[in-house]
């Protein structure tokens, strides 16, 4: 027994040493993201290009996620990983560090970095981020026209339980008082659900994006853009890309646009008013329990995949519904990407730096980001004989079978999953062989892999897929137009924003954030209008106008310098929509 | 607490004592290292820090931010919310003594450590679980109200109600504490001297009056000394039960000053006023405790300092 037990002890001995060992042939190149967006609970996918990049090129992967505080002690620490993405706030800091490495030295180690396809954004990261010697040190991910297809499962819009919008006999909705009507007389046709809970109109987790996000839609004159000065009122217009103060600007302010909206609902009985208490996984508990008719930007999607795992041919899903009134988020141009948090630097220090800058270039080549969101080729995707590129029956049955962008799609695929945070380009960027990076975006692929709610809206109104209709309403100029907006590239080119400014933006939000429930839950309006000349008040004390006063300059001043850049390429990316 | 003459370490002594000095040498320098060595940092409060640059680097601004602490009305805000919680807590102070005494008097071995257990058990809770307890029961779906809704009585939302916060507060952390904190009474009965009892029995005294006049006084000096403590606490709230529990509706008065400055401090990463908080809150902290010794020294003739 002894003797067996030793042989056993030896062989297990040998066989971690051997793994360690094969663990030691690997390069290891860590990278540091800097939020956590929705991921899953910040689970890892093991992602196809992962594994192409330990099998072909014999580096693994490590990625840790670093929330806004734990991304200042790195600053502090100057400890990074070899790839980060830059928070906003310390762009200034990571240069005048020389933290970054300047890329531009190693062109001959970044083939595709430094290709065509990236020359123009190249050259606006130098210009806005280089510094006084225009420096490579930031790539800008998520670049390019997003959503030119539009969205099946758009996050924004005036969402609604489709099939009581379709019991209602598809009323139309022009305005916020539109929408009202509409959820009431849903939840006329639905006040309980089947375990007798009470359903509401709408209701929201306890964020304050997702309060003004809201109003952000539905503000008259044109939507506003939220992440200019993200967390604050000041807000753009998508349209105009004019800054307006949604503080004191009670007309053009998605602060006041949502909290008379709310309001309206909380007097009708549609709001919930655990809105202010609940955590998202709460809210996301009762959209799956059918407790709500309508939802706000970026929820309500849990409703179709739960109830659907009962019934696959039900219509019960909230969805955009493309009202006039709506938001639809199709054909932004992004130049410098989606946020400047997500902004690429290779860490000047990194353990292995071949290794470090391989991996870059390899997240750079147009055919690996085709890959990451189709999967692999031959056996996700192909080329016809006419050279161009299309969905397999896999690909096409894995959509149908586990659901679009959901959990169970990545881990079957290993398509997109974790690495959707620094994608070099946008789904509907569009690769060197002239089609869309995302195959499966498209609307003939869309038309093919519709679950039943999205094949009776399609029939509903006459198109091969939802997001068809959505673009089309944006084409007929029926809904806003996001192709005129650059207020992240403006965004790009600010300064570092002063202590003094950055206390009062901050505390404004808080006040703001909390009189939220007085506002939504004001019974009348006299007592709406005294909150409302009370956080005048309170806004003025804390200098609200000084910090209006210097984003305002700050604004006009980094607009005038990106305007001719953008117009250029806008009007090239509006001859490709034509 | 003492009241002998304080003791003054020399030469000689260590040298005769000296395995008594190693042995509390570590403890020495574990405070120094994490209690006397981060004072440095509050350098940072006189300079606009910015995480990356060298202090030198940093915009010198002076007493700025002390200024500004004491001139913000979000500071008298903090400031009124947190004497309202530690006035409470010091009101409530009796009630684990009142526990430890009553304990005491239970002549049934086992429901005595069955209740203590029972009151113990709360403090290991984490304030997130009791987040989720509290919401469960208490949210305007939770199991309150459902028994309200049964008997037709109004619902009741305790979490999000801003008049509710002070004592609904107060309750749960007399709830998660009240068990804990009658240990240390507990074991201060436990160290009474047993023929004092049996005198008093002897003189015709019953229970109610041998834990008035014997158990009462026998625990005072270790009230007295948890009072002192606590006072120098005053405006040491803590930060986990106000964080978990705010939220829109009831902000503007469960926030307290270390949930303030938690919030200015990391989230939105205003380190040097943070700091600058952080430095006034100690400087009021010590002066309380020295008052608070002085009275008590006055007062009692105990003192802890």
């Amino acid at each position: 027994m002894k003797k067996v037990l030793s042989i056993l002890l030896c062989l297990s001995l040998l066989v971690s040493v051997i793994g360690f060992a094969a663990a030691d042939e690997l390069k290891v190149v860590t990278i540091g993201l800097n939020h956590s967006s929705d991921l899953d609970g910040g689970k890892w996918y093991s992602s196809n290009e992962l594994k192409v990049l330990q099998e072909q090129y014999g580096i693994k992967i490590e990625y840790v996620y670093y929330d806004s505080e734990q991304y200042a002690n790195l600053i502090a620490g100057g400890d990074f990983p070899d790839i980060m993405t830059a928070n906003d706030t310390y762009l200034q800091t990571i240069r005048d560090n020389n933290w970054a490495l300047n890329l531009d030295e190693y062109q001959d180690k970044l083939p595709h970095v430094f290709s065509e396809t990236y020359t123009q954004t190249n050259q606006l990261s130098r210009d806005l981020l280089g510094g006084e010697e225009k420096k490579l040190l930031f790539l800008f991910p998520g670049i390019g026209p997003e959503n030119t297809n539009g969205n099946d499962n758009d996050g924004w819009g005036i969402k609604v339980r489709w099939d009581l919008y379709k019991e209602l006999g598809y009323p139309e909705i022009n305005t916020a008082d539109d929408w009202i009507q509409v959820m009431k007389d849903m939840v006329a046709l639905y006040p309980e659900t089947e375990s007798g809970e009470k359903v509401y109109g709408i209701g929201t987790w306890n964020a304050f994006s997702r309060f003004y996000q809201t109003g952000c839609m539905l503000v008259e004159g044109g939507n506003l853009n939220p992440w200019v000065y993200g967390g604050t009122m000041y807000m753009s217009g998508w349209e105009d890309t004019v800054l307006y103060n949604g503080y004191t600007n009670t007309e053009r302010s998605a602060y006041w646009t949502a909290m008379k909206f709310f309001n309206k609902c909380w007097r009708e009985g549609l709001f919930d008013e655990d809105s202010f208490v609940m955590t998202s996984d709460e809210l996301k508990a009762k959209v799956r329990a059918g407790r709500y008719v309508s939802a706000v930007p970026y929820e309500g999607k849990e409703l179709y995949p739960e109830v659907s795992k009962d019934d696959p041919e039900t219509l019960m899903a909230i969805v955009n519904v493309g009202a006039p009134a709506a938001f639809v988020f199709a054909n932004k141009l992004q130049l410098t990407g989606n946020a400047p948090s997500d902004n690429l630097w290779v860490n000047a220090k990194c353990k292995d730096l071949d290794a470090t800058l391989q991996v870059l270039d390899f997240f750079s080549d147009p055919d690996t980001i085709r890959m990451m969101y189709n999967g692999i080729k031959g056996v996700d995707w192909d080329y016809d004989e006419n050279g161009k590129p299309y969905i397999t029956e896999k690909g096409l049955k894995d959509i149908a079978d586990y659901g679009r962008s959901t959990p169970e799609y990545y881990e079957a695929t290993g398509i997109y999953g974790q690495i959707c945070e620094f994608i070099r380009f946008v789904d509907t960027g569009v690769h060197p062989d002239g089609y869309t990076y995302n195959l499966t975006e498209t609307f003939d692929v869309r038309a093919q892999t519709l679950n039943s709610w999205q094949k009776d809206y399609s029939e509903h109104y006459g198109v091969s897929c939802p997001s068809e209709y959505l673009v089309q309403t944006v084409k007929e100029g029926k809904t806003n137009d996001l192709s005129n907006d650059y207020g992240q590239m403006i965004a790009l080119a600010f300064p570092t924003t002063p202590t003094d400014i950055k206390m009062i933006m901050d505390e404004c939000a808080k006040i703001a954030q909390e009189a939220m429930p007085e506002l939504i839950m004001a019974k009348t309006d006299e007592e709406f209008e005294a909150v409302q000349q009370r956080l005048f008040e309170e806004w003025e004390e804390a200098g609200e106008s000084e910090a209006w006063a210097w984003a305002e300059k700050t604004f006009n001043d980094a607009k005038a310098g990106m305007q001719p850049v953008f117009e250029e390429a806008h009007n090239a990316f509006m001859e490709t929509l034509k | 607490m003492t009241t002998a003459a304080p003791v003054t370490i020399v030469p000689r002594k260590i040298k005769k004592d000296w395995k008594l000095f190693w042995i509390i040498l570590p403890l020495i320098l574990l405070v120094f290292l994490f209690s006397y060595v981060p004072l440095a940092g509050w350098a940072l409060s006189l300079v606009d820090y910015k995480p990356g640059y060298p202090l030198l680097k940093n915009e010198w601004i002076g007493l700025k931010y002390f200024q500004m602490i004491l001139t913000k009305s979000t500071t008298k805000r903090v400031l009124r919310n947190t004497i309202i919680f530690s006035s409470l807590d010091l009101l409530c102070m009796p009630l684990p003594m009142l526990l430890a005494i009553l304990l005491n008097e239970v002549r049934s071995d086992r429901f005595r450590k069955i209740a203590q257990v029972v009151t113990t058990l709360p403090h290991f809770i984490s304030w997130i679980i009791v987040y989720s307890l509290a919401f469960a029961i208490f949210s305007s779906e939770g199991l309150l109200n459902q028994v309200l809704a049964m008997i037709n009585a109004p619902g009741q939302n305790v979490l999000t109600d801003k008049n509710a916060v002070y004592w609904f507060q107060t309750c749960i952390t007399i709830w998660k504490s009240l068990g804990w904190n009658a240990i240390i009474y507990i074991a201060a009965i436990a160290g009474i001297d047993q023929e004092l009892y049996e005198a008093a029995r002897v003189d015709g005294a019953g229970r109610l009056r041998c834990a008035i006049h014997i158990t009462l006084p026998g625990l005072l000096p270790t009230f007295i000394v948890l009072l002192l403590l606590r006072i120098s606490n005053f405006i040491n709230s803590g930060i986990d039960q106000y964080y978990v529990f705010q939220n829109n509706l009831v902000t503007r008065n469960i926030e307290v000053l270390d949930l303030y400055v938690y919030t200015v401090g990391l989230k939105q990463q205003n380190y040097s006023y943070a700091i600058a908080a952080g430095i006034m809150k100690s400087f009021i902290s010590i002066a309380l405790l020295f008052i608070a010794n002085f009275t008590a020294k006055k007062v009692r003739g105990e003192s802890i300092v």
